[in-house]
């Protein structure tokens, strides 16, 4: 059974800490000690249980903290979820993947009753039980999309699919690694990757397009992408890098192990069976390098991928100002044995 | 990878014409299907004698029913034995496994409000019918263009004259009635999305007027509502394992593959999807995928078995 | 390793696409002379729509504001034929939100043509105000809304019309660069 932490925060005092079980279960990214481009998608059909690849929607102990620190950001900027008019029907479709998921993947805290189009929802986590007509907004104190994923970890965003390619046409985005729904909404698929600046071919995007296209109702994808945040700052938003970005520059060799933090996005990719749109969850796993380092090898790997890093990387990860303080603290554990 | 199977039972076999049959089908564990989109077909596994035969079929029970699916299923003359099978032997009780729905079909207006026009030959029809089952008073202006040999043998014609009133416009070939794409086409009105599915000379002909009055390539959706299976009969050699098999004219190379226990992925069948792309390591395939680029289709380094065969009197050597 | 913003638009010259049955051209006073000159090139039936405030002194001008633009379009659509090619000209501004408004009523994009007219200058909006600052011409700008100094960002939105800005020295108020004039 899952336990869920009190609340803690990603702001502020940020008083957010991995458990020892969670540093365990903490999605390492790098398969190899250098830095190599891939567009590294696979099936994502399970994987060994307690691991974050066990169920399609992976909920941990930071969940009430999430949850929390969601309202925060929508309260202070409601532009952080839209949804654009013709994707009511994904937003449905959304809403009815995470409550059957929930339910069945972690039945002590989510309970769905549902009885024709007379559906009962139980958060109790949460303490919510609301009962609702499938399909119909106004039976919702929210709108479907924004009810269901503000009950849920990591950012969300929909993306409609027609004339062969995908476009970012809704979203809940309050913990970003810099980018903007406000701004990209609307944009193509390589509109919105415009700024992530691509090692090698440039065929990689076209291959990666087609592939999402044709994925299929119950054969989801999924990738890992990395950055690095200074404090576990969830909200690391263009919207509010005028009061973020100055954190960069306050990293030193005594901070460095309790301030850095690697960031790994677990991103999904699932077909909405009725709208035939794309749900592409983007679940954020924190651990700051003293964590990190407890596991066998990870601080070996980390700084050999992070000194093979290429400059335009570097760059855009933000990571210009003290990428060689973390590679300097990192080398006692890159020593032979 | 395999592909989610899901155990349903024959709930009703319903006659829709003298050689069409519509067969709704039930899951036999828990109450629900998977959702799917309009478009979307199932991929059925029909237990003909030794061999199990893997059909594609258009679902055409509307999307906002998941406590049945409903096929439509005419009876092929020179097919493989699967109409056959479903029109003589299939009966209500009979259990079925069938894989999650695919779509490579997604009928959709491009935008809120924009016009939907579609153009169904015969059976062609099924892949339309989840999307106007599903109709609703805010769906958007759509019409249907359905061309057919007589009234007799036609599926759903009263359904659809039900569902659509003056947006049903019927072609019966027998009564000197036709379809003419270009002026149908020609009063069409920027936005509206065609999507057409029928025999491959309806679809060209929709294609190529299409092109002439000027459309975009993406305003014209089609499927073929077979795909090409049979042929000419050649052999495939493996390199891995050495073995060598024949592909009768009856067979898909993918199916004669199965067959001979050869593990191919695959996914939707009818050369859409990529799944089954196999390394072409010797011979020329003549090609009948949509997904291949044309230079891999001329440099002749890969194959899809689940559409393609070998050119005639070739041999195909294949990377397995 | 090559950066490329695919967000920003690349632009080359427009010119009549054969096979159409209708040529819908579009401008903003900018776009005004290529819009003449692209229709006198049109073989087939065309409409030209010019929006213009009422100063601009060109009397074909029927359209005052770009908002009007997106009632006419709606009205415009359902009385072209399917293969019309859309052709817009003027500043960046004006061109891709009017180029979305096409999209979102069912224009496929490789029907819609755009070219930049008038002088280099930039929309760009305050990622942290969400001010917008028209006709900016430098790599940085001040914004009227926050007053912070702004990076003009080559990430482009065409639903907004307008390129990001965010504060170039939030991480280091002593690191500005020198501002320079755009070049593309």
């Amino acid at each position: 059974m899952l336990q869920l932490n009190p609340v803690q925060t990603f702001r502020d005092d940020f008083t957010y800490r991995n458990s020892p079980s969670a540093i365990q279960r903490f999605p390492f990214p790098f398969p190899q000690d250098e830095y190599r481009y891939s567009v590294n998608i696979e099936p994502h059909n399970g994987g060994p249980a307690g691991s974050v690849y066990e169920h399609w929607f992976d909920i941990d102990e930071h969940y009430l903290s999430e949850i929390r620190e969601r309202a925060i950001v929508l309260k202070q900027d409601p532009a952080r979820c839209q949804v654009r008019p013709h994707m009511r029907l994904a937003a449905w479709d959304t809403l009815e993947m995470l409550m059957e998921h929930f339910s069945q993947d972690y039945p002590e805290h989510f309970t769905l009753i549902r009885q024709g189009n007379d559906w009962m929802w139980i958060n109790r986590p949460l303490e919510i039980e609301q009962r609702f007509r499938f399909g119909d907004d106004d039976s919702l104190p929210l709108a479907p999309f924004e009810y269901i994923t503000r009950q849920a970890q990591g950012d969300w965003a929909m993306l409609d699919q027609r004339d062969g390619d995908l476009f970012m046409d809704g979203g809940i985005i309050t913990g970003p690694a810099d980018w903007s729904l406000d701004f990209d909404l609307g944009m193509s698929f390589k509109e919105w990757h415009g700024p992530v600046p691509l090692a090698h071919e440039l065929g990689v995007f076209d291959r990666a397009l087609k592939y999402l296209c044709n994925i299929q109702v119950d054969r989801p994808a999924r990738r890992l992408n990395w950055t690095i945040s200074i404090n576990p700052l969830m909200d690391q938003s263009p919207e509010n890098y005028h009061a973020w970005g100055a954190s960069r520059a306050t990293i030193t060799p005594d901070n460095v192990a309790r301030k850095v933090h690697l960031r790994v996005e677990l991103q999904g990719l699932h077909r909405l069976p009725r709208s035939h749109a794309l749900l592409f969850p983007i679940r954020t796993y924190l651990i700051s390098l003293q964590d990190l380092v407890s596991q066998p090898g990870w601080g070996k790997r980390l700084r050999r991928v992070l000194m093979t890093l290429p400059p335009e990387l570097v760059d855009y990860k933000g990571l210009t100002r003290y990428i060689g303080t973390i590679i300097d603290w990192l080398e006692p554990w890159d020593r032979d044995d | 990878m395999t592909q989610t199977r899901h155990r349903v039972r024959v709930s009703a076999v319903a006659r829709l014409g003298p050689s069409i049959r519509e067969i709704h089908l039930e899951p036999l564990e828990g109450d629900h299907l998977p959702a799917f989109s309009p478009g979307s077909h199932v991929v059925m596994e029909l237990p003909l004698g030794e061999h199990v035969l893997r059909n594609a079929y258009s679902l055409t029970s509307s999307p906002f029913e998941r406590s049945r699916y409903a096929i439509a299923v005419r009876r092929q003359p020179d097919s493989r034995g699967g109409s056959r099978w479903i029109h003589d032997e299939l009966v209500p009780g009979r259990q079925l496994r069938i894989e999650a729905p695919n779509n490579y079909f997604p009928i959709r207006a491009p935008a809120d409000g924009a016009p939907l026009l579609l153009i169904a030959g015969g059976i062609g029809i099924t892949p339309f019918m989840s999307l106007l089952r599903a109709r609703r008073p805010d769906s958007g202006p759509m019409s249907l263009h359905y061309a057919f040999r007589d009234r007799v043998d036609t599926a759903y014609l009263a359904e659809l004259k039900r569902l659509l009133g003056s947006d049903l416009h019927t072609y019966e070939s027998t009564a000197g009635e036709r379809l003419d794409p270009a002026s149908l086409l020609a009063a069409q009105h920027l936005g509206t999305q065609v999507a057409v599915c029928g025999p491959a000379a309806m679809i060209e002909a929709v294609r190529a007027k299409a092109a002439a009055l000027g459309w975009p390539e993406q305003r014209v959706l089609y499927e073929r509502f077979s795909a090409p299976a049979g042929g000419t009969p050649f052999r495939v050699r493996l390199q891995r394992s050495g073995r060598s098999i024949a592909v009768s004219s009856e067979e898909t190379l993918l199916e004669a593959l199965e067959r001979a226990q050869v593990p191919v992925r695959s996914l939707c069948r009818a050369g859409v999807c990529g799944e089954c792309r196999t390394d072409l390591l010797g011979g020329e395939a003549e090609h009948q995928d949509l997904f291949l680029s044309d230079q891999e289709k001329t440099a002749q380094c890969a194959v899809m078995p689940c559409v393609s065969r070998a050119c005639a009197g070739g041999e195909l050597l294949l990377d397995l | 390793m090559s950066r490329i913003f695919y967000s920003k638009p690349s632009y080359s010259p427009v010119s009549p696409q054969p096979h159409s049955r209708h040529h819908l051209i579009i401008a903003d006073a900018s776009g005004a002379a290529r819009a003449a000159k692209l229709q006198a090139a049109c073989a087939g039936p065309n409409t030209v729509l010019l929006i213009a405030p009422a100063d601009a002194r060109l009397p074909e001008a029927e359209l005052r504001e770009p908002r009007e633009l997106a009632d006419r379009l709606s009205a415009l659509i359902a009385q072209l034929p399917a293969g019309t090619s859309c052709y817009l000209f003027g500043r960046e501004s004006f061109i891709w939100p009017a180029a979305i408004r096409l999209q979102d009523l069912g224009t496929a994009r490789s029907q819609i043509h755009v070219e930049r007219c008038g002088p280099m200058v930039r929309d760009v909006l305050c990622i942290h105000c969400k001010t917008r600052m028209h006709d900016v011409t430098d790599t940085l700008v001040c914004c009227d809304g926050c007053d912070l100094l702004l990076w003009n960002y080559d990430h482009f939105s065409r639903r907004h019309g307008a390129y990001m800005g965010f504060q170039v020295n939030a991480e280091q108020a002593d690191d500005t660069p020198v501002a320079e004039a755009l070049s593309s």
